[in-house]
């Protein structure tokens, strides 16, 4: 009895979740090109500040990549199944090297370059993913076409999160992907390996734009 | 060394993902460069070094029709283009965040070690001979008489890549390719000039490798060719076809051939410097990074460009390894390598 009169009641509950839960988990185009462009503009914004000093920017930079890309869903996908076999230590070395990576690579272009802007373009969805898609822009160019380069963005309750960039048919993560497999197979499999190496890499400024 | 360069600064944005450019005509140009020795000598012809990718950076209208697409502010939330969305897989992607990462990606080169072998071959001819060549070559010649020397050269490849287009069944772009090949031949003052690609006839480049793989065939296995540089057993076969499809082939005396390859290498690789050095530069293993950009650059231009569809050995589902105990997979690698 009790039961017949609350099963009404529960589908109307299990209604109005679907209906609150869907379009908000649902990946949102314009949310996500409005989320890509939010990022160009803060970018500019913090970051070619010539007031400020370069460790503030530095600063800045890091916060803004943590919060704007999905940093240990990137980690994990680059390690791949070296990721499960890793203790926490190491994985946690291997992202902290991997944002200075990251920063000693990109911080430099973004703060000499604030006047070069990306166009937001398409967004392209992927395949049974509906949180997941990959939002289209280019970089225009002096002379010569535009380059085209789409972000994979993901969401998640509400948040915006970047996972990978390509350029012109090429995925970054996957070649990392690639790139760090074989260096962690050739030392026996051990993450801390790679580690030490990137660790190196960047005591050297090998990343930096020169 | 960039920045003396007017489009330093964009390429260093684009150096955002290792250099946007730079990841699509490398892999072309190691290959290509070289290409064009060998083949010569071996075939007694000229070279079937393909082009830079239609989707490359370098200064072609490859991408002019991209460039018209309204970009600005549009999301295309209403209109996301149907065929692309047919072509993306489910991914890799899904997989990682369920912390299930199926087998170990193959990177299917069963021939590694030689190959390395010759990747230092290259490396070394590279550094002694071919860059100093084409730096130097950048350094004397103006920019405007390279583009001719590149126009010239892309519109004697034109009936390879007429044929190619036919073979892929590409009517589109097969009559692209020859109205571009009979108005560059003949406005264009034998090639000189790309009028074509300003009447809407935008330059592409096809090969039989490419041709190979839309019809399904698989890559076979990694490559690295001396002096042509990384290929495929696909695409090496492809590059054979490629030089007896060629009318040239037939009709050209040997030293013509000769000389085209030799062009053709020093003006591909003239147009990466920067940006091989900065690839090399920043690897931990060059080797294995240009293998993967190798591999995806061809992936998408098979696809001619179009949006990713996810590499298929990301997409495979937990194999064997998956009922290993977590040590045993951190622990033993090396019989991973080839599965």
């Amino acid at each position: 009895m009790l039961a017949r009169t609350l099963m009404p009641l529960a589908a109307v509950v299990i209604a109005v979740f679907a209906l609150a839960a869907t379009p908000a988990s649902a990946f949102n185009n314009q949310q996500a090109a409005d989320f890509l462009g939010g990022l160009q503009e803060r970018a500019v914004a913090e970051l070619s500040d010539a007031s400020i000093s370069d460790s503030e920017k530095e600063e800045r930079f890091r916060r803004l990549f943590n919060q704007s890309f999905d940093v240990p869903a990137i980690g994990r996908f680059v390690l791949g199944r070296y990721w499960r076999g890793a203790s926490q230590e190491d994985r946690d070395a291997f992202l902290a090297v991997f944002e200075d990576v990251i920063v000693q690579r990109f911080l430099p272009l973004l703060t000499e370059n604030s006047d070069t802007r990306f166009e937001i373009g398409t967004v392209t969805p992927i395949k049974d993913r509906n949180n997941v898609a990959f939002v289209n822009s280019q970089i225009p160019r002096a002379e010569g076409e535009p380059y085209k380069v789409s972000w994979r963005i993901r969401e998640k309750e509400g948040q915006y999160k970047i996972l990978d960039i390509r350029a012109e048919g090429v995925s970054m993560a996957q070649t990392l992907r690639s790139e760090y497999g074989t260096v962690i197979r050739q030392n026996g499999g051990k993450l801390s390996a790679l580690t030490a190496a990137l660790r190196e890499k960047v005591s050297g400024g090998a990343f930096a734009p020169q | 060394m960039t920045r003396q360069r007017p489009q330093a600064a964009d390429n260093q944005i684009v150096g955002f993902v290792f250099g946007g450019t730079v990841i699509s005509s490398v892999p072309q140009a190691l290959r290509s460069l070289l290409a064009c020795f060998v083949l010569t000598v071996a075939l007694g012809a000229c070279a079937t070094a393909p082009g830079p990718a239609g989707t490359g950076a370098s200064g072609s209208a490859a991408g002019a029709e991209v460039g018209n697409r309204q970009v600005v502010g549009e999301t295309a939330g209403e209109q996301p283009i149907p065929e692309q969305v047919a072509q993306a897989a489910p991914d890799d992607w899904a997989q990682s965040d369920a912390d299930d990462f199926g087998p170990e990606p193959d990177e299917n080169d069963p021939l590694e070690i030689p190959n390395r072998m010759f990747f230092a071959f290259n490396e070394a001819l590279d550094f002694a001979v071919i860059r100093p060549i084409a730096v130097t070559y950048r350094f004397i010649v103006p920019s405007g008489v390279r583009n001719s020397v590149r126009n010239f050269l892309r519109n004697l490849r034109s009936p390879v890549v007429l044929a190619n287009d036919l073979l892929q069944g590409d009517l589109e772009r097969a009559e692209t390719t020859a109205a571009r090949f009979f108005i560059n031949s003949t406005i264009g003052l034998l090639g000189l000039f790309d009028i074509a690609a300003d009447s809407g006839y935008p330059y592409h480049s096809e090969d039989f490798g490419q041709t190979l793989g839309t019809y399904g065939a698989g890559e076979g296995f990694y490559l690295v060719l001396p002096i042509f540089g990384p290929s495929s057993l696909r695409d090496a076969g492809g590059l054979v076809v490629d030089t007896l499809i060629d009318p040239l082939t037939y009709i050209a005396p040997e030293g013509v051939g000769i000389a085209r390859g030799v062009a053709t290498g020093v003006d591909l690789r003239s147009r990466t410097i920067d940006e091989l050095d900065e690839l090399k530069r920043d690897s931990l293993d060059f080797y294995a990074r240009i293998r993967s950009l190798y591999r995806q650059n061809r992936e998408s231009e098979i696809n001619n460009g179009a949006p990713p569809a996810d590499a298929p050995e990301f997409s495979e589902l937990p194999g064997i390894e998956e009922t290993l105990g977590v040590d045993e997979i951190g622990s033993d690698q090396s019989s991973a390598v080839v599965d």
